[in-house]
């Protein structure tokens, strides 16, 4: 085929479409008339025109089905604010709710021993439907919990009505997370001040909601084979004069071959309210120290705190407003929005290279590959190649999204030693790990894990794990998801000459027995919008008296730390544009710089080169478990 | 139908008076259908799920924050029922295993293109269905799937070149 004939056959398409404009239509047109191939080719485009329309208008008898059957079903539905019926149970689990992170985890090992009672309440029970109905109807959820072997209090309200979540921590700091507002205030007792910041207000993936961790854990044990044993006890009774069901239940684990002890909890469940009322729970490891030793109380109050003052915070202590502007809300928005709309079916090759290592003849350092079609992913790492034969291979690989495929095809077959790699899919249900074994070069380990997602977003920690590559070079997961402590938008010098948006995001440090465990550091985020809103440079600094923090900050710094606290950069220095006309990364140089104990200053340099394909062949078989090498 | 009455429709809905909403049953079936057709790949799940989507969209009407969002709202709530759907359906159960009554139906002229769009990847399917079943505007596609109209264009062309690979390698029509 001649290469005009080529070009002409790519625009036929829109041609049938009507999208061309009318100039370049009359030119294709022109050569058509005296090209047989390319006019037969426009005719069968033109037929198949007809028979999509066709097809279409013979479908609409199906959605005139469709209407009369709603429509007649319309008497039968009663709009509700909440999911109240049983039915609706599974509805929660499969759609977002919100993330109460706290309160559930303490309902969920109660539900556990639940689950356990196979006798009892089930999950697939209604007994066990409507504790968890009756739990959500409440207005608010009081949870007082401590455990006296890590040493640890908590106080909790949530109210699932209100998207609120507050709580009191035993040393005296206090969270109360206003989601709808998009506001999240600090209390923290030793700087006696209280931090108002921006918290996202978004969707959260419903991993933790009771009853789909039971589901979940019961198909993770299936599938992780973890052997445990559980016997349970169930008994009526009365409890502080009302009638109650008691639940004992003791676990056994097994260790290098001998079983022992794992846990014992009891649980109490209002038999009337059918709402969880209290819970005991002790669990040791296998030479049988204690581990937890835990106690929670629940009970179930008409008002929750309106503000933090209502959870013990003095009037006394200073305000440091940075809640979120308009202007802030409306980039979050857009960054999100574009971040959602990356796509969904490529294959994407990131290569790095160490300016260290780099030589005139480009050597590559590592190399991951992404497949992804909208909801099978499979990434293969090579976090690092052999630096002996790093020449070798990067003579191998080439420097086209062809040679990278092809090559690390190959690999994938092969038993050649990499320093590392490592070779993850996740179907939607079932994330699958093969590993090559460092020490032979064979792949070895295999695991598969029962990781359930939310459509095309998986919880967070797997999230993480997972890192979606395209998505995360373009629109840092970072930004939207961190524990930061501040957020605003920000103008410098670099935002202004290069049309930036600057998002700056504040970490307090952490710390943990007078001890900082993490020093505080501040992360600027410079989007662009005219760029899909991809985060163009982004700075990390670690940084002394922050949002609330003494300015001897660094006095407090625990020996590992005081050297750790690294300066890098990343910034896109080159843009790619898919086939779908989105913007991508298409190299990033990240710098680090950091100071060694003995005050001496390093800075290393890397580079990622992104190969992206948006219209791929996926070869047979990619994503299937059972062709995994 | 314009934006006001749609938002009165919802509002009226809102209120619990459930027979508005046969008003926006009519306005959005097509539109719920294709989307389904276009995520599932076959009609007879297609229609399932719209049913499903369209009464959960009432069921769950007073949980919209805005009134006038009801459209980007229901769509959603039709590809969630959709990804679930497909979750759940069997590993290697093609999309074009459907009832031996609809295949039969299907035989009547339009087999070969039924085969050849369920092979077609997901993205492609959709848009090219929303194309041809829910008007044949690209901006309306652009609004639906939130991408620039661009983007629909040049999935479409994409879409087209894919399925007329399929037919021929089918032997055509």
């Amino acid at each position: 085929m001649e290469k005009t004939c080529r070009i002409i056959k790519e625009q036929i398409a829109e041609l049938v479409t009507g999208s061309l404009p009318a100039e370049k239509a009359a030119e294709l047109q022109r050569h058509m008339n005296q090209c047989p191939a390319c006019s037969k080719y426009l005719h069968a485009l033109q037929i198949d025109d007809k028979l999509l329309g066709d097809f279409a208008d013979a479908m609409q008898p199906i959605v005139t089905r469709i209407e009369d059957s709603v429509i007649s079903r319309l008497n039968d539905v009663q709009p509700s604010t909440s999911a109240g019926a049983s039915g609706l149970l599974r509805a929660i689990v499969r759609q977002r709710v919100w993330k109460f992170a706290a309160a559930a985890a303490i309902i969920i090992g109660l539900v556990l021993v639940m689950y356990r009672d196979n006798s009892s309440m089930d999950i697939t029970t209604p007994a066990f439907g409507k504790m968890i109905e009756a739990i959500e109807k409440m207005p608010w959820l009081h949870i007082v919990s401590h455990d006296n072997a890590k040493n640890y209090q908590r106080e909790s309200w949530f109210s699932y009505s209100s998207k609120i979540l507050v709580t009191r921590y035993g040393n005296g700091k206090v969270q109360y997370l206003d989601y709808p507002n998009s506001k999240k205030y600090i209390y923290q007792p030793d700087t006696n001040a209280v931090t108002i910041s921006y918290t996202p207000n978004i969707d959260r993936v419903i991993y933790d909601f009771p009853r789909s961790i039971v589901d979940n854990s019961k198909k993770r044990w299936k599938a992780d084979g973890t052997d445990v044993k559980y016997e349970v006890k169930h008994e009526r009774g009365q409890y502080q004069g009302i009638d109650v069901d008691f639940y004992y239940s003791t676990s056994y684990s097994t260790y290098q071959g001998m079983q022992y002890l794992l846990s014992r909890s009891k649980l109490i469940v209002d038999r009337h309210k059918q709402v969880l009322i209290l819970s005991e729970s002790k669990y040791w490891g296998p030479n049988g120290e204690l581990r937890t030793d835990s106690k929670a109380i629940f009970d179930y109050p008409e008002d929750g705190p309106k503000d933090i003052y209502e959870v013990g915070v003095p009037k006394s202590a200073k305000i440091l407003d940075y809640s979120p502007t308009p202007e802030l809300l409306e980039v979050m928005k857009a960054y999100r929005s574009h971040r959602d709309n990356a796509p969904a079916r490529y294959i994407v090759i990131v290569v790095y290279v160490n300016e260290q290592t780099a030589s005139e003849t480009y050597a590559i350092d590592g190399l991951e590959t992404f497949y992804f079609d909208g909801i099978n992913r499979r990434r293969l790492e090579v976090l690092r190649f052999d630096p002996v034969s790093q020449q070798k291979f990067s003579a191998q690989c080439g420097d086209s999204f062809n040679s990278l495929l092809k090559w690390q095809r190959e690999q994938e077959k092969s038993e050649f030693r990499i320093w590392m790699d490592e070779i993850i899919m996740y179907d939607g249900q079932y994330r699958y790990t093969q590993r090559r074994s460092k020490s032979t070069g064979y792949w070895s380990h295999f695991k598969k894990v029962y990781v359930p997602s939310d459509g095309y977003r998986l919880p967070m920690g797997d999230l993480i794990f997972w890192r979606d590559t395209l998505s995360e070079l373009g629109w840092p997961n970072s930004l939207l998801h961190s524990g930061h402590d501040r957020t605003s938008i920000v103008e410098n010098d670099y935002s202004k000459n290069n049309n930036l948006v600057c998002v700056e995001v504040l970490y307090d440090e952490l710390s943990r027995d007078n001890k900082v465990t993490l020093p505080a550091k501040k992360r600027l985020y410079y989007l662009n919008p005219q760029r899909d809103y991809i985060c163009e440079r982004q700075e990390i600094h670690p940084q002394p008296g922050l949002a609330q923090n003494p300015e001897d900050w660094i006095d407090k710094v625990g020996a590992m730390w005081a050297f750790s606290g690294r300066f890098s950069v990343g910034e896109v220095v080159e843009y790619g544009r898919s086939d779908l006309h989105q913007w991508f990364p298409k190299k990033i140089l990240m710098r680090f710089r950091w100071e060694n104990p003995d005050q001496t200053t390093e800075e290393r340099k890397k580079t990622i080169t992104v190969y992206l394909n948006t219209d791929p062949e996926f070869p047979d078989g990619i994503f299937d478990p059972n062709n995994l090498p | 139908m314009n934006g006001d009455l749609e938002k009165e429709l919802v509002a009226a809905c809102r209120r619990g008076d459930t027979s508005a909403y046969a008003g926006l049953v009519k306005v959005y079936s097509g539109r719920i259908f294709a989307i389904c057709m276009g995520m599932l790949g076959n009609s007879h799940d297609a229609e399932d799920i719209a049913q499903q989507a369209l009464l959960k969209g009432l069921a769950s009407i007073k949980q919209l924050r805005s009134d006038t969002q009801f459209g980007a709202w229901l769509i959603r709530i039709a590809k969630n029922l959709c990804i679930d759907f497909i979750r759940k359906r069997k590993p290697r159960q093609n999309a074009i295993d459907e009832p031996f009554e609809a295949r039969r139906r299907s035989t009547e002229g339009y087999s070969k293109l039924r085969a050849a769009l369920a092979e077609l990847p997901q993205d492609y399917r959709l848009t090219l269905v929303l194309f041809y079943f829910d008007g044949r505007s690209t901006k309306s596609i652009a609004e639906t799937l939130g991408m620039s109209t661009g983007a629909v264009q040049a999935r479409l062309s994409r879409a087209r070149k894919n399925l007329r690979k399929l037919l021929e390698a089918q032997g055509d029509k």
